[in-house]
């Protein structure tokens, strides 16, 4: 492997200073013959293409928000195209600019996180990422940014992040904040059986009242059952499951499941896909389905105990119409 | 812990419907059911696929019977046609063995065949046996001059026989590969019993059971950790017994499987020197849209077979 992996930050100003980091970036790969992706809203797809000229060939460009589709699945993604890229022998190079405004907070947590972990998933391969962020971005999330990556281009160098921390170091800290309390309306089961077939009926008759599509039913019934089957083998009792629908925000489905042990440290959080694919031990790719199967998975284990929050997003459902009046 | 029970009084389980596995309509009348629940009265059709579903058909009904000390009368083509299933150091006197095809190119004799079995029946209740079992493989019958009309005219005579009575359980064999479409249809209009595979497991949430064209295993109802040994186990019998490297899993009955059942699965192909192959048929949208978000890069050895 000629190249080490990097991870670079670009923070910018404006169009000029975008494309005055992007440009020598992609420039810089198309000519070292590597794979280049450029994943871009619609706009700053036109713009690069215009300003790349003849390179544009070289460029493959994907459409912001499909790559950023959910935090596990666009880290999975992208490892495996990194993998196949250097079956070719060729450096995978990414420009990425990940959609962070019409985020709802917890999904922007979780990406903040996957920008950390990507360092652990990617150490070893020859991937090249470059992230720009605007300085309009909210203060707090251009300060994660430097958290999350280990270097900032500036002009044409490229320097050591001085605040980048180690990134189970902060996963940590994205968990560092308690959950809030389940809601008094939450329903709870406790569990001291172990088939799971009538905590299935219970949670799929819960579901049935919500708008939630039937496919994502059965990924929630895969994920609750893989919880709980880890809290039954792993976990201590009491093992309790809530849940309860979030309305305000992002309206979701909320299943919790909480039981009296604490998860012994290093247990990764189903936060990195098992490799090679198929081979990990069948707890590790549980966890680390689960988020897949989830919208957002919590996890806060202490001794406290440990609670495991599933959040599925819910369909908008169409407001109800006010009854008309005809006032002719 | 209210709702929970509220649930289980309003729901009992159900099987989902049962498959025609035999690429044949079912006629309406006949009812399906596994070897261990025929019941006397029963006059039963078992069209087998291959040798091994044979076996595990005609030689569970053949031993179950010897074991339980009945009588079990088999009817064959020739003395070198073997009874299936018999267990090392059955009674002489538990088995009647009858060889009844007549010399090469001669006609099948459906009234001295019947009138053997039905004296062999005679026999036994003279001796003494509450139950009374009649095997009976029919391929080569068949296969001789006017074959079809004279083994239905046997097929009504062992109607007579069975259905009016308490102590007689029959099942009638063919070999599929060498029967016509029309001659299967034809007899087995004559049977009200499809006789069916024990399942390898039933309780009430689980149930595999296997099948023999293609080769594998049907499972039906929900599959978690509970359950994962008996699949397991399951599976390691197929994949042992028939040889062919490709396992196929109908799905269509079930409902649920958990991250570590699909696990289990792609363990299972990938446990051997020379990799099985698991085709997975009839899954439903739901699993198929569960397994897509896994992503089948971790499922190696599984494939999507059958819709």
């Amino acid at each position: 492997m000629s190249e080490s992996f990097t991870h670079r930050l670009l923070p910018y100003d404006g169009v000029e200073g975008f494309l005055e980091g992007a440009l020598p970036f992609l420039r810089d790969g198309v000519e070292a013959g590597d794979r280049v992706v450029a994943v871009a809203g619609p706009a700053r797809e036109l713009l690069l293409r215009e300003e790349l000229g003849p390179a544009t060939a070289g460029v493959e460009f994907a459409a912001a928000d499909t790559w950023y589709s959910h935090p596990s699945r666009t880290l999975a993604d992208c490892l495996s195209d990194a993998d196949a890229t250097a079956w070719q022998g060729r450096r995978l190079r990414i420009l990425g600019e990940p959609v962070w405004a019409s985020r709802p907070p917890l999904e922007v947590l979780e990406w903040q996180r996957a920008e950390a972990i990507l360092n652990v998933a990617f150490a070893g391969s020859d991937a090249s990422l470059l992230c720009p962020f605007p300085s309009s971005l909210p203060a707090g999330v251009v300060a994660a940014s430097r958290k999350t990556h280990p270097e900032t281009v500036c002009g044409s160098r490229s320097l050591a992040n001085p605040s980048f921390i180690d990134p189970w170091a902060y996963s940590a800290q994205c968990d560092g904040e308690p959950l809030p309390p389940p809601p008094a309306s939450a329903e709870a089961l406790k569990i001291d059986l172990p088939d799971l077939y009538w905590l299935r009926a219970y949670v799929g008759d819960y579901a049935r009242r919500t708008p939630l599509p039937d496919e994502d039913l059965q990924r929630l019934l895969v994920a609750v059952t893989e919880v709980v089957t880890n809290a039954l083998r792993h976990g201590e009792p009491p093992i309790t499951l809530r849940m309860w629908t979030r309305t305000s925000g992002d309206p979701s489905l909320v299943c919790e499941v909480t039981d009296g042990g604490r998860w012994p440290p290093g247990t990764g959080y189903g936060l990195l896909p098992p490799r090679p694919p198929g081979a990990a031990p069948s707890g590790r790719f549980g966890l680390w389905a689960v988020r897949l199967l989830c919208s957002i998975v919590q996890i806060r284990t202490g001794d406290a105990g440990t609670t495991v929050r599933l959040h599925l997003r819910l369909p908008a459902v169409p407001a109800r119409k006010a009854p008309t009046i005809d006032r002719a | 812990m209210t709702r929970y029970t509220a649930w289980q009084a309003r729901h009992t389980l159900v099987w989902p419907g049962e498959t025609a596995v035999e690429g044949v309509m079912e006629t309406l009348w006949s009812v399906r059911r596994p070897v261990r629940d025929l019941r006397p009265g029963d006059h039963a059709w078992l069209a087998y696929a291959n040798e091994d579903e044979q076996r595990h058909v005609a030689g569970a009904f053949v031993r179950d019977g010897l074991l339980a000390r009945e009588k079990v009368i088999y009817v064959a083509g020739s003395v070198k046609d073997a009874v299936p299933g018999v267990p090392p150091g059955t009674p002489d006197e538990l088995l009647a063995f009858l060889p009844s095809g007549p010399p090469d190119g001669g006609r099948f004799d459906p009234v001295a065949t019947a009138r053997a079995v039905t004296d062999e029946i005679d026999r036994a209740l003279a001796q003494g046996f509450r139950a009374i079992r009649v095997a009976a493989e029919m391929t080569w019958a068949l296969r001789r001059p006017d074959g079809l009309d004279l083994l239905q005219a046997f097929e009504r005579r062992i109607e007579q026989a069975v259905p009016p009575s308490t102590q007689i359980t029959a099942v009638c064999q063919l070999d599929r590969r060498r029967c016509h479409r029309a001659e299967l249809a034809a007899l087995r209009a004559g049977h009200a019993v499809l006789v069916a595979p024990d399942p390898e497991f039933e309780d009430a949430v689980l149930r595999i059971v296997r099948t023999f064209q293609p080769a594998g295993l049907s499972l039906s109802g929900e599959l978690d950790a509970s359950r994962h040994s008996v699949l397991d186990q399951a599976l390691a019998s197929v994949i042992s017994g028939c040889g062919t490297r490709e396992i196929h899993l109908d799905l269509a009955g079930l409902g649920f499987i958990d991250l570590g059942g699909i696990n289990l699965l792609t363990e299972v192909a990938g446990r051997h020197a020379d990799p099985a192959h698991l085709v997975l048929d009839r899954v439903s949208p739901q699993l198929r849209a569960v397994m897509e978000t896994v992503g089948w890069n971790m499922l190696p050895g599984l494939t999507l077979g059958a819709v």
